[in-house]
């Protein structure tokens, strides 16, 4: 039976405990870490957070001490931190539960990370589907002002932070760093082509950070409890805990932090979710909509990144969504492409004409027109929007269409025969 | 009653017309609905008379299949262009690459073939107006379709299918010609945003953007309002830029000439010579290089197309230089921002609404042209034919044909300018009859005009050559002349984005010129498209060949000299202003 490691939501459910009220934060240690990391200094916290191994919680798991260490390098004084908290992926909620339960430890992490890396600028760029949270930031950043916890001398010393929250306009390409820059600036929400490094050209053409809201979460634990410590929780490639957002067809559903390494999806489905709701697992979204489709068979799978990686799979952002017998992987499939034509930005051709021509190979699966060829040709092209899409829309969001090829061969050839096994798609039988 | 329609095949490799036969299920249907009168791949006969609508692909490679194009869009209602080849010349165009020797023997080797190549191979809209264009190599069977299923029940309107998605502006035929130089055609666009680039980083003017998102990205204005109401200096770099073809200038100043012929009314036109830069690129002939010869033939070819005189609009720029170099000699420093450019103007007067005091309205060569023609002949109707795209706004012209359009109008009406007789061809005179006034009427001007006026200047003062002749670099360039009680600083700027530098000093120059278009007006957006560096050293060499002889500073102080001479006799021209 696994259980659950809370870290970051360990103040989840806790009576009497207002997440909005800086007491109750600092009543329960808050604000400690901000207090040893600037005892010990910037160099102490950088180093730190490498030797804790703490890697990016958006997706990509980029190294966060590396990511630090390269800002904090540049001479440039306008150095900008910027939490992503435009969790457009589908299924994902984790970054939404980490601020509604402790808002303070995301702001505390990033006041650490802007000492650390000297800065004095951050953004925090809300998601648009979320406006009922900048409230709770203003309401959290105009408490620690008070305290002197943020804005002009913070605890007295010669460091300045000015948090300001930016709310997106709903776009999904608006998660991708440089696309999320753009947006800031008050541009469309279009990837750039990366001819520098965010971290020496970013917002302004300024040397710029971008980190997950759960990353930044994780800094004060680290911060407090030492980074040999941290790295000591989980797995030697994927430390600290992981918050997974489970939902489909599955009991219950929610938000649960897991130690990476300690338990298989199997285990998370069954123990944390209660089992299937329905019949049997048809399939399993892992990592979002651009992430991997998987069979019922492969829940062996261990929860870490390397496992993984060696599998050829991604967690992602921790999106599990599970399908039973009712969801047709196919007309799943369809609908997911459907979603990246729709939101992809158009600027460059591989990711706007390829996800338009899978969206209809899609379509004539679903409805029994297709032939192999067309589904050999779709392979084609999600090749090449792997290779040669700019930003990270294009490159992964083909990987549902290529990994239902590769693991719902058999459904997908019913499909080409014009048999739909769920009865989903519209062909033949009672749905045409 | 059936729609005729006609299925055409010149240079390709069939392949569109075979994607049309292969479409067996609808195949019957089709030729039901609409009265099939030539299919080149599936009958032999071509006698086919009056067509409603006509299918032509593949590319024009030989003269024949100008001839054929001709033939079918004079006898043709609409025309589709289908396949790569018809919408932008296909593989053919390699040989512009490799040679078109060459690339005959790697194709045929040393079989003689019947025909007459070009050296280049073209698209059909290079020749012909073209109504719709389906891309593709093959097309998709659906899109062709779809068309002929659209066709068989109605006459579909002009860019039905996609929107024509910027507004048009006013309703009034000629007002809207006036109103927005620059169409474009969203079937044809690949997304590349090079004319974006061009008009945001290039010039810093931002009239077009990318809108929408995905599939349905295009080329737009800001809230889709025509090119007027937003800060469009109709430079037609954009169209410049366009590999495709989706950005056009807009159709209509042919047929406004034409009709003029037809009503009988009196039409002259004006040629600036600095159509010579990149007519040749445009115009079939034997001797390209001989620029003076090909000017004489444009004057025959004008003359047979139905214009009663032809002149010389740079007679028209000499004399506004005279008039300003004396404004500028009575009272010095009042005026200091000048240029020829009409786009140049626009830019001043819709992106540096601080700096319009400054601009110089007064001696336009457009008003000056007007004035001078309709005192000797009455009035008129001007065709200007110019390579700028932004003269097309000009009101003192009835019709402004871009160095693109009056190919296209002596190849449509069917003028072999090699046949020419061009002995005794020469422009004809504004309205002095002096033979000594004849230099004026003969030179053209390829120095920008903040530096003509600062050279004309010394001449009416100094009469003597202090200074040599001046190119054209990137950028801003600022250039000192000092001479006795003489003193000039003058700024050419050819990079807008460079500009503000010297308007935020603007008091410490005399003279200062804007040019929008890249290259000056060897790139003007009515030339042919190019943005090659070597393309553009090609047009400066001939355009300067062109020029030899006629800016050396004895001509200028020559010049000079008889215009003081002559004051009396050349009348002060009214003054228009062409500027919102």
């Amino acid at each position: 039976m696994v259980e659950e490691r809370l870290i970051l939501l360990r103040n989840k459910n806790r009576k009497g405990y207002d997440p909005c009220t800086l007491e109750d934060y600092l009543g329960r240690g808050g604000y400690d870490a901000l207090k040893k990391a600037v005892e010990k200094g910037p160099r102490w916290v950088i180093n730190e957070i490498s030797k804790s191994r703490l890697r990016g919680r958006g997706g990509a798991g980029f190294h966060a001490g590396f990511k630090w260490e390269s800002v904090a390098m540049q001479t440039n004084k306008d150095k900008v931190l910027i939490a992503n908290f435009d969790e457009g992926e589908e299924g994902t909620f984790k970054d939404r539960t980490i601020v509604e339960t402790d808002p303070f430890m995301l702001i505390e992490g990033m006041t650490i990370a802007a000492y650390a890396m000297g800065i004095n600028k951050a953004f925090i760029y809300n998601r648009g589907e979320y406006p009922f949270l900048p409230p709770v930031f203003e309401k959290c950043i105009s408490q620690a002002k008070e305290k002197g916890l943020l804005g002009r001398s913070i605890l007295d010393l010669d460091f300045d932070l000015d948090i300001e929250v930016v709310r997106g306009a709903g776009a999904y390409v608006c998660g991708e760093s440089s696309a999320l820059l753009q947006s800031i600036e008050g541009l469309p929400g279009r990837a750039r082509i990366k001819t520098k490094r965010t971290a020496v050209s970013g917002l302004f053409d300024r040397p710029t950070c971008v980190n997950n809201v759960e990353t930044l979460a994780n800094v004060p634990y680290i911060v407090m409890e030492g980074g040999s410590n941290y790295s000591s929780i989980g797995t030697r490639q994927s430390t600290g805990t992981r918050i997974v957002s489970l939902s489909g067809h599955v009991k219950r559903p929610g938000a649960y932090e897991i130690e990476m390494g300690k338990c298989s999806l199997k285990d998370i489905i069954e123990d944390l979710g209660g089992g299937v709701d329905g019949k049997r697992i048809s399939s399993v979204l892992l990592g979002g909509a651009s992430g991997s489709l998987i069979t019922g068979s492969g829940l062996d799978l261990n929860y870490t990144m390397e496992d993984a990686e060696s599998r050829d799979l991604t967690l992602g952002s921790g999106v599990v969504v599970v399908f039973n017998e009712t969801t047709c992987p196919v007309d799943l499939v369809h609908n997911l492409l459907g979603f990246f034509a729709f939101e992809s930005c158009g600027k460059c051709t591989p990711c706007r004409t390829g996800t338009h021509h899978l969206v209809r190979i899609l379509e004539n699966i679903r409805t029994g027109v297709s032939s192999d060829a067309e589904m050999e040709r779709g392979m084609e092209i999600s090749r090449v929007m792997d290779g040669a899409s700019i930003c990270g829309l294009g490159k992964t969001a083909s990987t549902p269409y290529q990994t239902l090829v590769a693991n719902f061969k058999d459904i997908v050839d019913q499909h080409i025969r014009g048999d739909c096994p769920s009865n989903v798609c519209p062909m033949g039988g009672e749905n045409r | 009653m059936k729609l005729k329609v006609g299925i055409f095949g010149l240079t390709s490799c069939a392949g569109d017309q075979l994607t049309i036969l292969n479409c067996e299920e609808e195949l019957l249907e089709i030729f039901e609905a609409l009265d099939i009168k030539v299919f080149s791949m599936a009958s032999s006969g071509h006698d086919f008379g009056m067509l409603d609508i006509a299918f032509v692909e593949g590319a024009v490679v030989t003269e024949e299949d100008i001839e054929v194009l001709h033939n079918i869009r004079k006898n043709s209602r609409r025309v589709v262009a289908i396949g790569t080849c018809a919408a932008s010349g296909g593989v053919a165009t390699g040989k512009e690459i490799m040679g078109a020797k060459e690339a005959y023997q790697t194709v045929y080797g040393s079989t003689m073939i019947n025909t007459t190549p070009l050296n280049k191979s073209y698209p059909l809209d290079y020749f012909i107006e073209v109504d719709y264009t389906i891309r593709g190599c093959p097309v998709r069977e659906s899109e062709v379709m779809y068309y002929f299923k659209k066709f068989a029940t109605m006459d579909p309107q002009k860019n039905e299918v996609l929107p024509y998605p910027i507004d048009r502006g006013v309703k009034d035929d000629e007002t809207e010609l006036k109103d927005q130089v620059i169409s474009y055609h969203p079937e044809k666009c690949i997304s590349c945003r090079r004319c974006v680039n061009v008009c945001s980083e290039g010039l810093g003017v931002d009239a077009i953007s990318m809108v929408d998102r995905g599939y349905d990205e295009k080329v737009s204005t800001p809230f889709t309002k025509n090119f007027a109401a937003t800060t469009c200096i109709s430079c037609g770099q954009c169209i410049q830029s366009c590999y495709c073809g989706a950005l056009k200038e807009r159709e209509g100043n042919l047929e406004l000439f034409e009709k003029a012929i037809e009503e009988g009314r009196r039409v002259v036109a004006l040629i600036d010579p600095m159509i010579l830069a990149s007519l040749n690129e445009n115009l079939y002939t034997d001797e390209p290089e001989n620029t003076h010869a090909l000017m004489r033939k444009m004057i025959v070819a004008l003359k047979q197309l139905g214009a009663q005189k032809v002149f010389n609009y740079a007679a028209a720029q000499h004399i506004s230089l005279f008039r300003t170099v004396q404004d500028s000699l009575e009272n010095p420093g009042q005026r200091k921002i000048l240029s020829w450019c009409p786009s140049a103007n626009f830019w001043i007067t819709k992106l540096k609404k601080d700096f319009v005091p400054n601009l110089d309205l007064g001696h336009r060569p457009p008003g000056i042209a007007r004035d001078l023609i309709e005192r000797r002949y009455g009035p008129v109707h001007i065709a200007m034919i110019t390579p700028c795209t932004s003269m097309k706004k000009v009101s003192e012209f009835d019709a402004v044909i871009s160095t693109k359009e009056i190919s296209r109008l002596i190849q449509k009406n069917r003028i072999n300018i090699d046949l020419c007789d061009i002995e005794d061809v020469a422009f004809d005179k504004f309205v002095i009859t002096e033979p000594l006034i004849d230099v004026l009427a003969d030179t053209p001007a390829i120095d920008g005009m903040g530096d003509e006026v600062a050279n004309y200047t010394m001449a009416f003062k100094a009469k003597q050559n202090v200074f040599h002749r001046f190119t054209l670099p990137d950028g801003a360039i600022v250039r000192t002349l000092d001479y006795k009680d003489v003193h000039f600083k003058i700024a050419t700027i050819t990079d807008l984005t460079k500009a503000d530098e010297v308007l935020d000093n603007i008091n410490s120059y005399d003279f200062i010129e804007f040019i929008p278009c890249l290259a000056g007006c060897l790139t003007g957006g009515g030339q042919y498209p190019t943005l090659d560096p070597r393309v553009v050293a090609q047009r400066k060499e001939r355009m300067e060949a062109y020029n030899q002889g006629s800016l050396e500073w004895s001509n200028r102080i020559l010049k000079a000299r008889l215009y003081k001479e002559l004051q009396g006799m050349i009348p002060k021209a009214c003054e228009k202003e062409e500027v919102e």
